[in-house]
Order: structure tokens, then sequence, then C-alpha cells
């Protein structure tokens, strides 16, 4: 197994055009894919050579910029511009692995702690992944997300709102300081039984509190359902519009003020990225 | 710097065990160390009463070969096995040995004696590394310097109560009881490590490293490195020296004292060393191990029998012989013993048995076997007792030489380590080859459309427009259309802006709306964009119009000037749209740019971004400092502020320094300063981050001031800067540990609204720790303070001691002690903070931190509490 330095036709070019060629990269522009680029780097394996890490590896992303490869343990195979481990290797797991090359390949690395210091330089390659991992959601077919909290009506003070944020295991990875923020800035809505909620396409979600509404297919919301949210991380920009079937009440937030908290602490995207990508296996 | 992912165990459960192995420790090696001490003063009170002191090298050398021997056997057959059960194994039969030698004893016999004295130096031997590698097992660094010097008091309590024992004893019996009294005490040892391991059979080494995360070569790399060899030199001088002193001592006192008189002041002078060992064990040995590190603690014995070798030859006779045997003795298995033992903490479990063994049988029984030697081939020659006073004085200034160089071997050890456990390598992104190019133009024939964009965005970046062949300017797929478009905009050749121009033809209106946009607007005549500002869709009718007007005001029409100005401020969205991709064509446009950059629409401000970004000018300089504030532009605008270099440098940093700007722009000013190549921008960085009020500016200059200093370490900053920046976050940490600690204590936890109260002053705890760590890679940029910060974090406690240590051995003293201090099991940061006090000046802070308290407050209605203010650092936290 060889490393880019040793074979000087893995370059910084080849390696974003794979980056660039992977759908949750896709939007980056040429820039910050160029910095991404630079933060990876090329393994090459020859046909047969097996890569193998031991519990616990240390936690990187690999995309298969050329040739097969083989996952033995789990008896998946990855071909050009898959990652390796499907969608949910973005949970950047230190599991044990074991690769084996098929043909002659070539592999871009990017360890966590690279991608880490890469959303503080580049945010958008984070923005880019968040909205990758959220399209692959939607594609699956979840659209709402469940809290764990219980319907909660009457006062609402931040605690409550911290809680009721937290107990959807995705919100809840982005700490304490950012749920309390969005807290504060949500705004409660009351809906009569008959009316309906227009959400702006990729700017907004709520959490219904109390009541129940249904979207255009009609599908039924029920208390503490939070919608709104996959689409806006997938940037979905049509407007929703939703009928509440009985009084309800929601309690919505911008989408931009989201951005802008992840922005600050882009440490824990790389958290919010991860518990996303296990609710893609 | 990452936060780690791998969030620390809670460390309580892990202080318990620590202390119930040290208690352990302590009375186990107290009672095997009295049981030594009993059968030494039997051993030498019998050999020196019935035989000549010139026998002692042979049976040094007898010992030697032994413990080698047993050396050997341990590591092929025994490494494996269980430590404690070694070790109790190892005190049953030091136990039932002596049983049978004080049998034997009751008529002493030569050979017997010599037996004797054999296997009491044999037997300590391998007791204490077995108890040693137990112990290592138990703790890691921190531990280690915490508890050791308790576990070595226990040896020094033990060793002064089995010389007073023995004292005791030989007033009533004779002095072959004294064997007798030994073995009851090895067999009490064994008995306490048998019942302490059925009390808590759970009990598991809080530090035992995976064998299988350390490889062959990694286990090597001791021995490579010198550091092995190193320890065992030191260990191999000292003992030498120590048998020269001890063969001195002997001498004398046989010279000195009749058989009778012997045995009572060995037993006397054994009980004065040892309660000196223990007061300073006590006393002055925690105190160096923490203060002043392992490395430094280890120069203490070779530095004390330097000088005390040097005292005994102004010192003859006994006096002289005792201060050497003195000076050995009550520094020897204390403070010695345990930095040390410190010392093999670093290498990984097979490593540290291999290597521990050998300095017990090469560094300590070899060694004394060699200096045994040395003196038997010396008394025909020379003066023995002159010969082995200048053998140890210079064997100590050897030893002393040795432990200099360990202190830096020893941090780059651990240092190996965390990297060992944290990352992969340090394998730096190699440098770009050309020769891909052809990758990239044969990328664009792809028929995957996603690709073809790819290769041409590359290549535009590349400034290799060139390559791109005209014809993708006729692709059926209007994606790679619009892609072509961007990148050959700019492209001198006749044939692309003709292509680009005629693109306003286009079926797309996507696609006529961009030519329209972004082709030279002298390419259009007036009859060809005639029919477009009827064209069915906005965006082409916008950009049809601007592009009218741009055309005119290049002709020098004021007028057109003014309607653009005009339009920028109420045009539609189209309209503005367009403005802003043309933004440059425009002369001058620094008003209008300034207008365009506060529209609310964003599409807006994002084309008016990249339009600049075509061709940037000082006049739109104002613009782009402006459009930081929005995160959808900002790449464009950071871009276009690069190139034009040393005067928006100048700008960037008027701006950070008026605190009265937009926060959403000054938050954004550092990570866009620390782009310039300039060296300088660092002295701008932190000149404004000492002075910084606002708390997440200061913490974005932090990480831009690190993004900075990673390209230019060898800039020098000025050094009083430095302190004060890495001071602030220090006191930071300090205040949010203090902080958290009282809150934990004072408030219920059960309580909803306390626990996230308390988890929120954690998370603030663990970035101010983050911080920390930034400023001091700000402060010294060629320690990787990144990799440390990881391991301080990550979820093995021993990587996190290992890098609590190195952390320690490379900031000053106060800092690391500091930062020990706030890390430990039990912080010990002075008085606790009052609970009342803290959440009183929470309530008082800004943001969701103060809004939690005064949540709090309102849920809890705690007591009235007076209300006092307390140190700005908590404010500063709180913020």
């Amino acid at each position: 197994m060889s490393q880019s330095d040793s074979n000087p036709s893995a370059d910084l070019l080849e390696r974003s055009l794979a980056l660039k060629a992977f759908p949750p990269l896709a939007s980056l522009d040429e820039r910050v894919l160029a910095s991404l680029a630079q933060h990876a780097r090329t393994r090459r394996l020859a046909p047969g050579e097996r890569l193998t890490t031991t519990h616990p590896a240390p936690r990187a992303l690999r995309l298969v910029v050329s040739g097969e490869l083989r996952d033995e343990l789990r008896g998946a195979t990855f071909t050009k511009h898959q990652l390796v481990g499907g969608p949910h290797a973005l949970a950047l797991r230190a599991d044990k692995t074991r690769l084996r090359a098929e043909s002659e390949v070539v592999l871009l690395e990017l360890e966590d702690r690279k991608l880490d210091a890469l959303f503080e330089d580049e945010f958008s390659v984070l923005e880019a992944m968040l909205r990758g991992l959220g399209r692959v959601i939607l594609q699956q077919g979840t659209v709402y997300l469940d809290l764990a909290a219980e319907p909660t009506v009457g006062t609402l003070g931040l605690i409550e709102r911290v809680q009721l944020l937290s107990s959807c295991p995705e919100l809840a990875s982005l700490g304490i300081d950012i749920l309390a923020d969005l807290g504060l800035e949500g705004e409660r809505i009351r809906i009569p039984r008959g009316g309906s909620l227009r959400l702006q396409g990729a700017e907004q979600y709520a959490i219904l509190l109390q009541g129940s509404l249904t979207d255009a297919a009609e599908t039924t919301l029920g208390p503490t359902c939070l919608f709104g949210w996959l689409e806006a991380l997938a940037e979905v920009t049509d407007p929703r519009r939703y009928l509440a079937r009985s009084p309800s009440e929601v309690m919505s937030f911008e989408a931009e003020r989201f951005w802008d908290r992840l922005e600050d602490y882009p440490e824990r995207g790389l958290r919010l990225v991860r518990v996303l990508a296990r609710r893609v296996e | 710097m990452s936060s780690n992912p791998n969030q620390p165990v809670p460390l309580e459960a892990t202080g318990a065990r620590r202390r119930d192995s040290s208690r352990m420790g302590f009375v186990v090696l107290m009672l095997a160390m009295a049981a030594h001490a009993m059968l030494e003063t039997a051993r030498d009170a019998l050999f020196l009463s019935n035989l000549s002191a010139e026998r002692l090298p042979i049976v040094y050398l007898v010992m030697g070969g032994l413990v080698v021997a047993a050396s050997y056997l341990h590591e092929r057959w025994f490494a494996r096995l269980p430590r404690r059960a070694m070790l109790v194994s190892l005190l049953l039969i030091g136990a039932a040995g002596n049983g049978a030698l004080w049998l034997l004893a009751a008529a002493p016999r030569a050979w017997l004696l010599g037996v004797l004295y054999v296997w009491t130096g044999t037997l300590a031997t391998l007791v204490l590394l077995q108890f040693w590698l137990l112990a290592s097992e138990r703790f890691d660094v921190q531990g280690a310097k915490r508890n050791y010097s308790q576990i070595t008091a226990g040896g020094v309590i033990g060793a002064a109560l089995g010389a007073g024992l023995a004292r005791l004893t030989l007033t009533h019996f004779p002095t072959r009881h004294l064997i007798l009294g030994s073995a009851m005490l090895f067999l009490a040892a064994a008995m306490v490590v048998l019942r302490a391991a059925g009390r808590r059979p759970s009990v598991t080494a809080v530090s035992v490293r995976d064998p299988s995360k350390r490889t062959d070569s990694e286990d090597e790399q001791a021995a490579k490195d010198g550091y092995a060899w190193r320890i065992i030199g030191l260990a191999a001088a000292l003992t030498i020296a120590a048998t020269f002193a001890d063969y001195q001592f002997k001498s004398q006192l046989q010279q000195a004292y009749s058989g009778a008189e012997l045995a009572p002041f060995l037993a006397s002078f054994g009980v004065g060393v040892n309660l000196l060992a223990l007061a300073f064990q006590l006393l002055i040995a925690p105190l160096l191990l923490r203060k002043v590190g392992v490395g430094r603690s280890l120069r203490v014995l070779p530095g004390a029998l330097l000088c005390s070798g040097l005292g005994s030859a102004l010192l003859p006779g006994v006096a002289g012989a005792a201060l050497l045997k003195g000076s050995d003795g009550s520094l020897r298995h204390g403070l010695h013993q345990a930095a040390t033992e410190i010392l093999f903490l670093p290498l990984s479990d097979a490593e540290r048995g291999r290597i521990k063994t050998w300095v017990a049988a090469v560094g300590r029984r070899a060694a004394q076997a060699v200096g045994s030697v040395a003196l038997l081939v010396a008394m025909p020659l020379v003066d023995v007792e002159l010969a082995a006073r200048v053998g140890c004085v210079i064997l100590s200034a050897v030893a002393l030489w040795l432990s200099v160089g360990l202190q830096r071997e020893y941090v780059e050890r651990f240092r190996a380590c965390i990297r060992a456990g944290t990352l992969w390598g340090s394998t730096e992104a190699p440098l770009p080859d050309r020769n891909a190019i052809a990758t990239l133009v044969q990328a664009l024939d792809s028929k995957d459309p996603g690709e073809t964009v790819a290769a041409l965005d590359m290549l535009g970046d590349l400034g290799r427009s060139e390559l791109v062949p005209p014809r993708l300017l006729r692709d059926p797929r209007p994606r790679v259309v619009l892609g072509a478009i961007r990148v050959l905009r700019r492209d001198p050749r006749p044939d692309v802006r003709e292509r680009i121009r005629r693109l306003a033809e286009h079926d797309s209106a996507e696609v006529r709306a961009a030519s329209l946009r972004h082709a030279r607007a002298t390419r259009f005549q007036t009859q060809i964009i005639k029919p477009h500002l009827s064209d069915s869709h906005a965006d082409v009718r916008g950009a049809a119009r601007v592009l009218t007007l741009v055309r005119r005001a290049g002709r020098g029409s004021a007028r057109a000037l003014r309607s653009l100005e005009h339009l920028s401020r109420s045009g539609g969205p189209a309209v503005r749209l367009a403005i802003a991709a043309r933004i440059t064509e425009i002369h001058p446009s620094g008003e209008i740019a300034q207008t365009l950059s506060r529209d609310d629409d964003r599409s807006v401000r994002v084309a008016l971004a990249e339009g600049i970004r075509q061709g940037p000018r000082a006049e739109h300089l104002e613009a782009l400092v402006q459009l930081l504030a929005d995160r959808k532009a900002r790449p464009s605008t950071r871009s276009a502020l690069l190139e034009l270099g040393g005067e928006a440098h100048v700008a960037l940093t008027r701006a950070m320094r008026m605190q009265g700007l937009d926060p959403q722009i000054r938050l954004h000013l550092p990570r866009t300063l620390c782009r310039f190549p300039d060296p300088s921008v660092l002295d701008d960085l932190l000149d404004q981050l000492v002075r910084e009020r606002d708390s997440a500016v200061s913490y974005k200059l932090l990480r831009a001031l690190c993004s900075a200093r990673n390209q230019h370490p060898e800039h020098a900053l000025d050094p009083d800067l430095l302190q004060t920046c890495v001071r602030r976050e220090l006191d930071s940490f300090r205040m949010a540990t203090r902080a958290l600690a009282a809150l934990r204590q004072g408030v219920e936890t059960s309580d909803l609204a306390a626990q996230q109260l308390t988890k929120l002053l954690a998370e603030q705890r663990e970035r101010a720790l983050l911080r920390v760590f930034r400023a001091l890679h700000v402060w010294e940029p060629t320690e990787d303070f990144e990799t440390l910060y990881e391991g301080l974090t990550h979820r093995d406690p021993s990587l996190r001691a290992a890098s609590l240590e190195v952390v320690t051995n490379l900031v000053p003293a106060e800092w690391g002690e500091e930062i020990e201090q706030s890390m430990g099991e039990e912080p010990a940061l002075g008085e606790a903070l009052d609970v009342g006090q803290v959440l009183e000046e929470l309530r008082r802070a800004p943001g969701v931190l103060g809004a939690f308290a005064r949540e709090f407050a309102r849920r809890a209605s705690p007591p009235q509490l007076e209300p006092s203010p307390i140190s700005e650092e908590l404010a500063h936290v709180a913020e």
C-alpha cells in the first residue's frame, strides 16, 4: 500500500474531482473543494491487497477514486466515487474494517480531525455534507422526526424548550447552548381547526406542540413531531403547507439561525453529521 | 483543533479504585519491606559476625547471577501470568523459604550464611519487581505521581518498622529469630494481597493498555531510542555506587565494632536512616514529584551520593561511610524508587515488564556483581576502600549525567504513546501533481454532467480555462452550458466570446439570462439586446435591461449610471441580480456595490460577491466588508478581499478595531484576516485578541490566530501579549472549573433545570479548555498541542494522564500546575466557590447562560442571596 507522495499521478486534481463527484459534496465550489482535497490523502492498493484496521480504529472517510474494493467483514463492494461503507460511513465510527482491493484501487481518506479543522476554515463543506445527508434521508422516505418528549401545553419556558429540542438525538448533538439559543428564538403559533400553516421552503422548520396537522400527502402529524427540519437541512426550497385537523399549536424556528449557530461552533456540526449518518443506516 | 468525540468517562469511580489500590499498595509494600529489613538485619549480623567482609563480593556475584537467571525465566515463562498471582506466590515462597532458613540457622555454617545472603537479595528483587509491575498496571502517570510517594512511604515505614522490630527482637531473642519474624511478615503481606483480591474481584487495572494497540516496532522503540538503555544505565551506575558505599560502610563497621555490638548498631542505624527516609518521603518527595517533575526528581539520589561521596573523603571512618550509606538508604527506596517507577509508565505493558525485569537483573543485581568483581580485583592491587570511595563518586557523576538526559526522552515517550492512541500519523497532503491536468480534460467528455461540471470548475480554479473546449458551450445539457459560461466568461478567445453571446438565443431561459448577465457588454449590439427586453422570462428581461444600461454607462452616460444606481435600490430582483453580476463593468460602482451589499435578497448579495470577485477594486472594500455578514456570500467575498491584498488587509484590521461595527460582520473579520499571507496578520490578531471584550469575537480571533500561526510558526510574536493571552484563557478555564464544581456540589442534581444548567456550564468548561490549548498552540506552535488536547479529552484515562504529563513538562510550571489542578480527578483550585455566588453571577451573564440561570432561579426559588461580585474572570466565563 502506498500513499500519494510516492505516486505522483494521484494528485490534488484527481482528489478534487473525486470529491466533487461525491453527491454530498457536489455543490461545493472549486476553491473549497481544492481545500478539502488538500486535507485528504490518497492510498493506493494493489489488486488483492488488504487494508485492515483494528478496533478502535482512527475515524476517517474513505472515498473510492478508482477501482473496486470489497468490505470482507460486511460483504459489500464499493466502486468509483462511492463512499466506503455507504452514506452511514459519515457516522465516522471507529469500527474494525477489512477491505480487499478487487482491482487496483485509489482511495481518498479524510480523517475526522482534519474534517473538524476543515469545517472551521470552510464552513460550506460542513453545509454541503449536511445537505447531502439530509437529501439521502429524505430520499429514504423519512420526512418527519418524532421527538421523545411528552406533548407540551401551557407555559413553555426555556428549560422545557431545551428539553423538547434535546429529546431529538439529531438536535441534542448540537449541545445545550445552541439548543437554548434556538429555543429562545422559537415562535409559538396557534392554528384553528381547518386553518393552515405555510413553511417557507428551506428557511423554516417547526415542532407540533399540540393538535394534529396533515401535509400535502395527507400524512398526519401528531404532537412533538419535528417537521420541515430535514427539508431545511437538504435545502428543499418549495414552500410547504399543512392543514390543522384540530386546534393546533406549533413552535416555528428560522433555519438561518440554526446554520449561523452551527457556523459559530463547527465542531458540533461534525457531531450532527455522525448522528444523521446513523439514521441513514 | 478538534473537540474529541470520545467524551471522558466519569472520573469518580476511577479515583475510588485508585485510592483502594494505593492503600493496598501501601500496606503490602510496608509488610514486605519490614520483612526484608528484618531478614537483612539477620543476614548482615550473622554474616559479618561469622565471616569476613572480603567474602561479600563473592555473594554479590552469586546473587547477580541468580537474579539474571530468574529474570530470564520470568520473561520466558512467567511474564504472561497475572501479576497478582505472581506476587502472592513470591510472598508465600519467601515466607516458606525463611521458615526453612530459620530452622537451619539453629546451627549456622558458612554455606548457610552464603545462602542466606543470596536468598535475601534475590527474594527482595523479585518481590519488588512484581509489586511495581502490578502497581504500574493500576495507575496512570497522574495517579502514579499522586500515589507512588504514598506507596513508597509505606515501603520506607516498613523498612523502619522492620529495623525497629529487629532491634526489639534482638533484646530478647537470638539473631536467627529475625528470620522467623521476616517469614511471618511475608505471610501477612501475601494474606493482604489475597484478601484484597477476594474483596474486589472486579477491580481491574485502570490503565492497562491493550497490547494490540502497540506493534512490535513500537515495543522496540524504547531500545532503539536509548530510553531503556538510559534507565538500565542509571540503575546500574547507582547500584555499583551503592555497592561501593555498602562495602565501605561494612568494612568500617567491622573495624569499629565487635561481633556482639554489630547487630544492635545495624538495627539502630536502620531505624535512623529509615526515619530520615520517611520524613523525606512524606514531606519533600510528593512536592518534588509534582512540582519539579519526574526527570529532575531522578537527579536527587545521584546528586546526594556525589556530594556525600566527596564529603566522606573529608570525614574518614564510620562517620564518613555512614553519611554515604545514609544518603543512599534515605533516598533510594523512597523518592528515587517512585520516580524510577514512573519512568516505566510511558511503555506498553509488555515492554514495561521486559525492561523492568532487565533493570532489576542487569541494572541492579548484575551491576552489583560487576561492582563486587571490581572490588575483588582491586583488593590485591590497591587500597580497596579508597578505590570504592573514588568509584562511588565517579559513578554518581555518571548517574547524574544519565538522569539529566532522561527528562526529554521521558516526555517524548509519552508523546509517542499519545500519538499512537489518537492519531494515524502526521502524513501531510502531498503537493499537487500537474500531470493530472489530462485527467481533468478527459473528464470534460464524461457522460455524467456532474463530472463534467466538476472538471470545468477545477480547470477554471486553476486558471486553465484555455483548456476548456468552446464546444462545451453547445452541449445539449443546460447544466454543462451554465458551467461552461461560468468558467469561460473571462476567456479572451474571440470565438468563445461570440459563442457566449450567441447563447442569448438559447432555448433555456436560464442559459439566456446567464449569457446576458455574463457575456461581455461590448459583444452585444442594441438590435441583439432589444428583443430580450420583452422576453417572457423576467430574469432575461432584467439582464437585458441592465446590459443596455451598462453599455451606455460604459460609453460615459451619466444618466445610465444614475439609472443603475436607482435600480440597485428599487429595481426588481432580476435587475438587481444582473447589476450585481456586472458590478465590475460599471465605473464607478462603489456606491452601487454598497447598496447591493445590504440588499434584502440573499441571491443578490451572493451574486454581488461573485461579481466583485471577477475584478475587485478598492472602491468595493466597504461593500465587501458588509458582505462578510452573509454566510453564502462569504467565500467569494473572502476571495475578492484576498485579491485586493494590502489595501484589504488594512481595511479589515481597521474594521476589526471598531467595536461599534455590526457584530455579525466583526465575527467574521478574524477568519478573513488570517487568510492573508502577510505574517503581520498574526500581530494584528494577537493585539486585538488581548483587548477584545466580545467573547464570541475573541473566540474567532483565537481560532484565526491558530490558523495563521500554522502558516507562520517562525514569526516572532510579542511575548508579553502571548503570556497575557494564555493567562487569560487559563483564568477562564480555572473559573469555569470552579463554578462547575460549586454547582455540582450545591444544587439538586435530580432537578431538570439544574441538570441543564450544569450541562451547559460543562460545555462552557470544555470550550474553555479548548481555548487554553489554542492559546498554547499560538504560544508555541511546534509542540503539537493539538494532539495533546485530543489526548487530554480522550476516553482512555491513561492517555489523558499521559497527555497531562507531557503538557506539564512543556509549559511553565505555573501554567502546568494550574492545568493539572483543573484537570485532576478532584480539582484542587483553592477555596471552593459558594454556589449562591456562582448562581448570582450567572444570572447577570448575557446570552443563554444568563437566561438559563435566571430560569433556574425562578423555578428553584432559592433563598435570597446577598449579591456579591466574584471575579471578573467568572463574568468572562459566563459571557
